[in-house]
């Protein structure tokens, strides 16, 4: 199994995208308004995409524990 | 609220920043889509069905949910989630070929009938203008199978800055206990652990776009096979055998996540998110979603979605075995095969006197032709499902 060297080209690739920041366009906290409306959250219903996660955690082999938290199984 | 390039007052600055750190955060437990509401109160009542396998009735799972949230002070926020599923039917047992080799799924006999009960407290609190900490504590019951699990996470974003970032780690604690495992040859209990961490950052591209990426590890080590699914091997002597699905006791899983959020005017904003999986079974899976949120007349939100998944084979996975394999690995779960999936899904929201109210129906369909890769052997237990979704939310 070509394993260990996956985990370094995932994060390299996280920090090639941090690099982005250098060309970001510096917005004022009052010029956030369009980035703080709910539709543009980057989870608006965390209750419905919560479920929905489980949902696919329990019909998938993939899943995104660490970040998306624990939980029961209803797997089968 | 002030917008374009006039400085508003030092009041509402610090809602802006508020807000702004709050939309720089990945966690989903942190402030969510409403951070003026005080408190709320929201409750969704799903229906999910899948389409019958070999003439048998497959899940048919019915699930109540209530979350309630009230902000302590103006830094302080708690949360209670409780969710109740009623679950039946039946699943998928074991895989035998017929004469041309062609696989075959067999069902359990017996319609599974379940309850499962989970509750979890979340509390986030803001320490300045730049850093917020959120915790959860979770617990999970149902006939076969319980779990504890906590998650902390700290978001912090540099005042002025561009970025923010968010780091946090999950640990469950779970206990499995098939039900009529004397009957069945199962194993009578066993434990699972998951232990998990992430690191995250958000970025403000200009004022219409937003981009997050995140990398998380987790690792699931005890009983990771299933109790409930047997395969067919051929035996030294040639003989077919049903044995147990048996799977490594470890299991280690990276993901790398990305969302991108741009407002496209006039009332609509879309949402791209892509998540690649890998893990140390070979498993690798790329998740794309699009979705659009329009908002017409302020009262009413559609928002049509669209998903695909994609996954391969772990390397001890097959739909039945013309042998043994030495590792003593074997499992036929559709979950571990190869396969592509594309669900389709609109929701839509109406507000009215400071109520949402909402509904919403996703189709999802999996098949071996749905894949990135030509699949040999398409496993026959690949499941189809559709959800129905009626929620109604009040902020006070």
């Amino acid at each position: 199994m070509c394993y260990s060297f996956r985990p370094f080209i995932i994060a390299g690739a996280f920090i090639l995208i941090l690099q982005l920041c250098v060309g970001c366009e510096t917005v004022k906290p009052w010029q956030r308004d369009i980035a703080a409306r709910s539709d543009m959250a980057w989870d608006p219903d965390p209750s419905d995409s919560a479920y929905r996660q489980h949902i696919y955690f329990s019909k998938e082999a993939s899943s995104d524990s660490a970040a998306s938290g624990g939980g029961g199984c209803g797997c089968n | 609220m002030s917008t374009g390039n006039k400085k508003p007052s030092s009041r509402t600055l610090l809602q802006l920043s508020g807000a702004a750190l709050a939309v720089i955060s990945n966690n989903a437990h942190a402030l969510g889509a409403n951070v003026s509401a005080e408190r709320g109160i929201q409750y969704r009542y799903s229906n999910y069905q899948e389409a019958r396998s070999n003439n048998s009735d497959r899940y048919d799972i019915d699930i109540h949910q209530l979350h309630h949230f009230q902000s302590i002070n103006d830094d302080t926020r708690v949360a209670v989630n409780y969710i109740y599923e009623k679950m039946s039917g039946a699943s998928p047992w074991y895989i035998v070929p017929d004469e041309q080799g062609k696989p075959v799924q067999v069902m359990s006999g017996a319609s599974i009938s379940e309850q499962r009960d989970d509750v979890s407290l979340n509390v986030s609190k803001r320490l300045n203008t730049e850093t917020g900490l959120s915790a959860t504590l979770g617990y999970s019951t149902e006939n076969d199978y319980q779990a504890k699990y906590v998650k902390f996470g700290v978001e912090h974003e540099k005042d002025g800055s561009p970025y923010g970032l968010f780091f946090g780690l999950s640990l469950s604690r779970d206990k499995i206990s098939p039900t009529d495992a004397v009957l069945f040859d199962r194993f009578e209990s066993a434990d699972k652990d998951s232990n998990g961490l992430y690191l995250g950052a958000g970025f403000i591209l200009n004022r219409n776009l937003l981009f997050s990426s995140t990398v998380s590890f987790t690792r699931h080590t005890g009983e990771l096979s299933d109790p409930y699914k047997r395969a067919r091997i051929l035996d030294s002597e040639n003989q077919p055998k049903i044995v147990r699905d048996n799977r490594p006791q470890e299991r280690q899983q990276w993901v790398w996540s990305n969302k991108l959020r741009y407002h496209l005017g006039n009332n609509a904003s879309l949402h791209v998110d892509y998540r690649l999986f890998d893990d140390d079974w070979e498993i690798r899976s790329h998740t794309l979603n699009i979705a659009w949120y329009k908002t017409f007349n302020k009262n009413w939100q559609f928002i049509p979605e669209l998903r695909y998944y994609n996954q391969s084979d772990a390397y001890f996975y097959a739909p039945y075995y013309n042998g043994e394999r030495s590792d003593g690995y074997y499992s036929s779960d559709y979950r571990l095969s190869p396969y592509g999936a594309l669900s389709t899904r609109l929701k839509i929201i109406k507000t009215q006197a400071g109520m949402r109210f909402s509904l919403a129906y996703e189709r999802y369909d999996s098949d071996a032709d749905f894949a990135l890769k030509k699949v040999r052997i398409e496993n026959p237990g690949l499941v189809d499902f559709y959800v129905v979704t009626a929620g109604i939310d009040v902020d006070f």
